[in-house]
């Protein structure tokens, strides 16, 4: 978790808030943030889905094995 | 037309609120201009109407304006009681966090955001919460970051968090920080095992490192570009809505939470109680009632179901909880649960003392209620009678009233571990009080128990 942490947030560190006009002060850190939690949850979503592909590329692998047999 | 500002509303550029002869008005400011019109012809504000996630509003003849920077005035639908967050129950303010996230995210659909992320910008209505603040809503612009996400976290994240995580009571941090818990105060408070639940261990405890990594740093916001998608920032508003959701009090028994059960109350005096209740209810036909000290409510609903708007008060958040629970279940529209400690009722807080309305500001209620409740002021918090008659006589205009005698079991509870020092606890002298500001309309014995109620009329 330290090791995802540190590389996401390294490059967090890059990218800084953009054009904003708010009567809130959204708070630099609190700006950070989003952008980590964003990368995280958007690598999780992308390696459920790859992790869902594969699952079906085996999954068709076995039925395919399955239809011949038959 | 008597025009006066609202003290609340003052921190937003956008609008503001404010009284014309008595009744409440929104002011949408020139600034505001786009903004406002990008709500209403979306189809946001209908979207969000017809869900009853967002106060209805007329538009109104632009005289009713307070200033000369008004654009357009609207006239909200009239919320009876204003409640803050650090009067809500565990389940209350939770509903109040997911109501704000689902409004966020169909805004987001809607090509806007809200720009702030406020507790005071939930009321509740008719037994739901309601976001009132109409001038919330901005353009979304692609990339950026929630301007209003550090508010959310403070305003709801962390004290639900530590409510469901550590104490219950510690809700009431809020009355001293009205803008929320600063996140490293709650990732401090709470336990170290909530290190292991993604949702707190991101938006509190790095959040928190974070905010102080960052916070005397100077940037240039203005020649950057920030990076967080439409699609990611869904997914952070999806990750607060489920993990909100599933945070849940742990069980917890208080000293009250279990009253009726455990009462020494029989059904005959009971039922007895209750007809006396409604009967009086009756007789006065109250538009507004406060029970003060309503456990969960069993008696409140007495005044609910007459059809009088009743807040049912009370110092035990399980009893608090308890009740909502119940209005949730049963959809009840006429009951408000508050928490509330008598002997210390809230204040006026905020700028000048003026942002937020001390509870006593907010009645007078038409009847108020205090049943088995003068017993716990006068011996559990050594309150002389006369106090309690003049603080009564502050809150409403009627008064229904239970007297507990010193022969009571529950009143021989309260002394079994103390020196009766309470020479003036007697029906006398409780009456000889109370004459001194009500005019006694009824007087009735509960059978089977030796207790009175009374209903007074405001000298």
């Amino acid at each position: 978790m330290l090791v995802i942490f540190l590389v996401i947030f390294g490059f967090a560190f890059l990218v800084l808030p953009g054009d904003v006009h708010a009567y809130l002060d959204p708070g630099t850190g609190s700006f950070m943030i989003q952008i980590l939690i964003g990368a995280v949850l958007g690598s999780i979503y992308f390696i459920r889905l790859y992790w869902a592909k594969l699952k079906q590329f085996v999954m068709s692998f076995f039925s395919k094995k399955t239809n011949e047999k038959k | 037309m008597k025009k006066s500002k609202i003290s609340s509303s003052f921190k937003d550029p956008s609008g503001f609120i404010y009284q014309v002869d008595g009744k409440i008005y929104r002011q949408i400011n020139l600034i505001y201009k786009d903004n406002f019109d990008f709500l209403i012809t979306s189809g946001l504000y209908e979207r969000l109407k017809k869900q009853k996630l967002l106060i209805a509003h007329s538009e109104v003849d632009i005289k009713y304006a307070h200033d000369k920077n008004a654009y357009k005035v609207i006239k909200p639908k009239f919320v009876p009681f204003i409640s803050y967050p650090y009067s809500w129950s565990f389940s209350m303010h939770k509903d109040a966090a997911l109501l704000t996230l689902k409004i966020q995210k169909i805004a987001m659909e809607y090509g806007m955001s809200l720009k702030d992320a406020s507790a005071f910008n939930i009321q509740f209505l008719d037994g739901r919460p309601i976001f009132i603040d109409t001038s919330s809503f901005e353009r979304y612009k692609e990339g950026l970051p929630w301007v209003a996400y550090r508010q959310f976290c403070q305003h709801f994240l962390g004290p639900l968090s530590l409510m469901s995580k550590k104490d219950i009571r510690l809700s009431q941090l809020f009355k001293i920080y009205l803008d929320g818990i600063p996140l490293d105060l709650v990732s401090k408070l709470l336990p170290k095992t909530t290190y292991l639940n993604f949702m707190l261990l991101f938006h509190i405890h790095i959040h928190a490192n974070s905010q102080s990594k960052w916070a005397d740093k100077q940037i240039n916001i203005n020649k950057q570009k920030i990076n967080i998608s439409k699609i990611q920032l869904q997914a952070l508003l999806d990750n607060l809505y489920s993990g909100i959701e599933k945070l849940s009090l742990k069980e917890t028994r208080t000293e009250w939470g279990d009253y009726y059960t455990f009462t020494n109350y029989d059904r005959k005096a009971f039922d007895d109680k209750s007809h006396i209740i409604k009967k009086m209810i009756k007789a006065v036909n109250p538009k507004t009632v406060w029970d003060m000290g309503a456990n969960d409510g069993h008696f409140s609903r007495i005044a609910a179901d007459y059809g009088a708007k009743t807040i049912a008060f009370d110092i035990d958040p399980i009893a608090v909880e308890k009740n909502y629970l119940n209005i949730k279940k049963n959809k009840e529209k006429n009951i408000l649960p508050i928490l509330v400690d008598l002997v210390n009722p809230t204040s006026d807080y905020g700028w000048s003392n003026e942002e937020r309305t001390a509870l006593i500001k907010r009645g007078p209620a038409d009847t108020v209620m205090a049943l088995a409740l003068i017993h716990h002021l006068a011996i559990g918090n050594n309150l002389p009678i006369r106090k309690i008659a003049k603080f009564f006589a502050k809150l409403g205009k009627f008064l229904i009233i239970e007297f507990v005698p010193k022969k009571d079991s529950q009143v021989k509870k309260l002394l079994a571990s103390r020196e009766d020092i309470f020479l003036d606890y007697s029906q006398e002298n409780f009456e000889h009080e109370f004459r001194k500001y009500f005019e006694l309309i009824q007087k009735q014995k509960v059978k089977n128990s030796l207790r009175t109620i009374y209903l007074y009329k405001k000298i």
